[in-house]
């Protein structure tokens, strides 16, 4: 593995000073905007900084849907599988984006650009079946539209 | 606008300042021409453009000054998105598309001309607000600012009367004051629990801390289920003022919003309400002069589902994985590190100023009283559906068909789903078949017979469960 600059979790971790153990998630989420993932290496060194133990931040880092521990993909594809886009078929948009990207849910392209997931419900549902790429939303997908959905993110 | 920026105003110091300034807002807004465009919901399918246009032709038209071009939360006619509302006619545009929009400002805007494609359902008779079914049927109240105001300006919620009762509560009426009107009104939490939360926050006061906490729930899951997202997207300000006023209540020391990742508009907005506040003196230190201060943080989730039960929500407020635990002892008597805590759903908040303004007993009355005396107060509540495109080229719209119409709409609690549904578009008649409630408590179901809409139909755990330690 190669190494990981720890210089960007310092500035976030003196940005968010004083962290306790309650702030672990926001924190967290502050390391993951920063590097796309949570690197081992800078969890190790934010529990040595904090004090936070280390199994404590790796338990979160599981426990939450959020968080990643792999390297993710640039652009985040969530597909919503609510009740209203189920309905709707997000399975043949589901399948429209695997055959664009040749990726499934938890799966990243080979060039990283993409990387798919489902969620439980963006809160969208009038706009049946929705995708968001990072925060975009895009509502009343057609499975023609994917791709063009997906050109607009390098 | 940007989202960071926050404008710099007068600091308001006391109720009358408040007053004064509404006054002032009121005056210079009188009168002015407004197009108002969802910039929430409507964001999936083009909003973004189409407020663009709207600004970029006002420009060229040279009516800068003339025509504000306003970003606002949703108009609830989902269906017809983007949506835009054209003040001080009231006239309401649906499928906007950018290259009509020189038309819509020279004849619409200006002129106050109907263009019938917009229209709902395509028809010049149904232009403005009131001749529309779907609003003349609908009585807001805690959605009354959404769609009228910028969110990310508190200006336009201060003239819209926000914080007024803010003011009222902290400087004339004692916290257990608030907590009797509050169960006068018979409010029960909006997230679908349906505890009543005068009685809640009752408990909490009874129990000794060396703090309390106020938590916002505004972790909305359920599929299908929106409301609490309109309401923090369209008018945060409002949700920001009832939490301020129960915080009081309870003597809080401190509030969050626990907020799900999933609504990126949602936790903007919210973030830009409470710096505004803070701002101008309505967060912070000494609010509205009266010697109480609150602060509240936001909270973003981080994807899991559970946190938006209770305890849950308290574990991840912590810093812990967020793993509920057993009830009693209830987070009123045991709550966020220990102290007592109550957590309320973002709507009943909402509901809180409406129950100050008008009293306890006046807002019981909005409820259903002769249905089932304890479910006062008006839920407001997603209807889903899409346009009845019939088209047999494609599964997905043969899948679209049954659903006539999509839409946020608000009645008093209480009203028949039946007659909810009844004012549909033109087209062929429909027959309800399913309502799924947005709520967790309601599930996909058959509706029955006489169609009633009762959130709180379910047997609830008894109460006295909670007074156990």
């Amino acid at each position: 593995m190669t190494a990981v600059d720890l210089g960007p979790a310092r500035a976030v971790l003196e940005d968010m000073a004083p962290v306790d153990h309650g702030l672990a998630i926001p924190l967290l989420q502050n390391i993951q905007d920063t590097y796309g993932y949570l690197p081992r290496e800078v969890l190790l060194d934010l529990s040595s900084e904090t004090g936070i133990p280390a199994s404590h931040l790796f338990g979160l880092a599981t426990f939450y849907a959020q968080f990643y521990l792999e390297e993710h993909g640039r652009h985040t594809v969530r597909v919503c599988r609510g009740t209203a886009c189920h309905v709707r078929g997000r399975k043949i948009i589901q399948e429209a984006i695997d055959d664009e990207l040749g990726i499934g849910p938890g799966e990243t392209t080979e060039d990283r650009r993409f990387s798919l997931e489902t969620v439980a419900c963006v809160g969208t549902c009038f706009l049946a079946p929705v995708v968001m790429v990072d925060h975009d939303y895009f509502g009343n997908v057609d499975p023609k539209k994917v791709g063009e959905i997906m050109s607009g993110y390098e | 606008m940007t989202d960071t920026m926050v404008e710099s105003g007068p600091t308001i110091s006391s109720p009358e300042d408040l007053a004064s300034l509404r006054d002032q807002l009121a005056a210079a807004a009188e009168g002015r021409r407004r197009v108002l465009v969802c910039s929430t919901g409507c964001l999936a399918i083009g909003a973004r453009e189409v407020e663009a246009t709207f600004r970029s032709e006002v420009a060229a038209a040279g009516l800068i000054g003339e025509v504000d071009v306003v970003q606002t939360g949703c108009h609830g006619l989902c269906a017809m998105a983007p949506v835009a509302v054209i003040e001080p006619y009231d006239i309401v545009y649906g499928r906007n598309r950018v290259k009509y929009i020189p038309d819509v400002i020279s004849q619409t805007v200006m002129n106050g001309d109907v263009i019938r494609r917009f229209c709902y359902g395509r028809d010049a008779a149904m232009a403005h607000v009131e001749d529309i079914p779907f609003y003349a049927h609908q009585t807001k109240r805690v959605l009354r600012n959404v769609g009228r105001v910028d969110p990310q300006r508190i200006d336009d919620a201060i003239q819209r009367g926000v914080y007024a009762a803010a003011g009222k509560a902290l400087t004339t009426m004692a916290p257990d004051e608030i907590v009797e009107e509050v169960k006068a009104s018979a409010l029960r939490g909006r997230g679908g629990g349906g505890f009543p939360a005068g009685l809640k926050w009752e408990i909490c006061k009874q129990n000794p801390g060396n703090d309390r906490y106020l938590i916002c729930n505004a972790d909305e899951g359920d599929p299908g289920a929106f409301m609490d997202r309109a309401l923090l997207e369209g008018d945060p300000h409002s949700v920001l003022e009832g939490m301020i006023i129960s915080a009081y209540a309870i003597e809080a020391t401190k509030g969050f919003i626990y907020v799900r990742a999933e609504y990126p508009i949602a936790v903007r907005h919210i973030r830009k309400a409470i710096d505004e506040a803070r701002e101008r003196g309505l967060l912070g230190d000494n609010i509205l002069g009266s010697g109480y201060s609150l602060d509240i943080e936001v909270r973003e989730g981080a994807g899991a589902f559970v946190c938006g039960e209770e305890t849950a929500m308290i574990a991840s407020l912590e810093g812990e994985r967020g793993m509920a635990r057993p009830k009693p002892p209830y987070p009123a008597v045991r709550g966020y590190h220990g102290e007592p805590t109550i957590i309320n759903n973002v709507e009943t908040f909402a509901n809180v100023p409406l129950i100050i303004d008008e009293g306890g007993g006046d807002h019981r009355l909005q409820g259903h009283q002769d249905l089932r005396p304890r479910r006062p107060g008006q839920q407001h509540r997603p209807r889903r559906g899409a346009d009845g495109g019939d088209d047999p080229r494609h599964r997905l719209r043969r899948r679209r068909r049954n659903a006539p119409q999509s839409r946020v709409q608000s009645r008093p609690d209480g009203r028949p789903i039946r007659r909810m549904c009844a004012r549909l578009p033109p087209g062929p008649p429909h027959r309800l078949r399913l309502a799924q409630g947005g709520r967790g408590d309601h599930g996909l179901r058959r509706h029955d017979r006489d169609g009633q809409h009762d959130v709180h139909r379910r047997h609830r755990p008894l109460l006295h469960r909670l007074l156990r330690r």
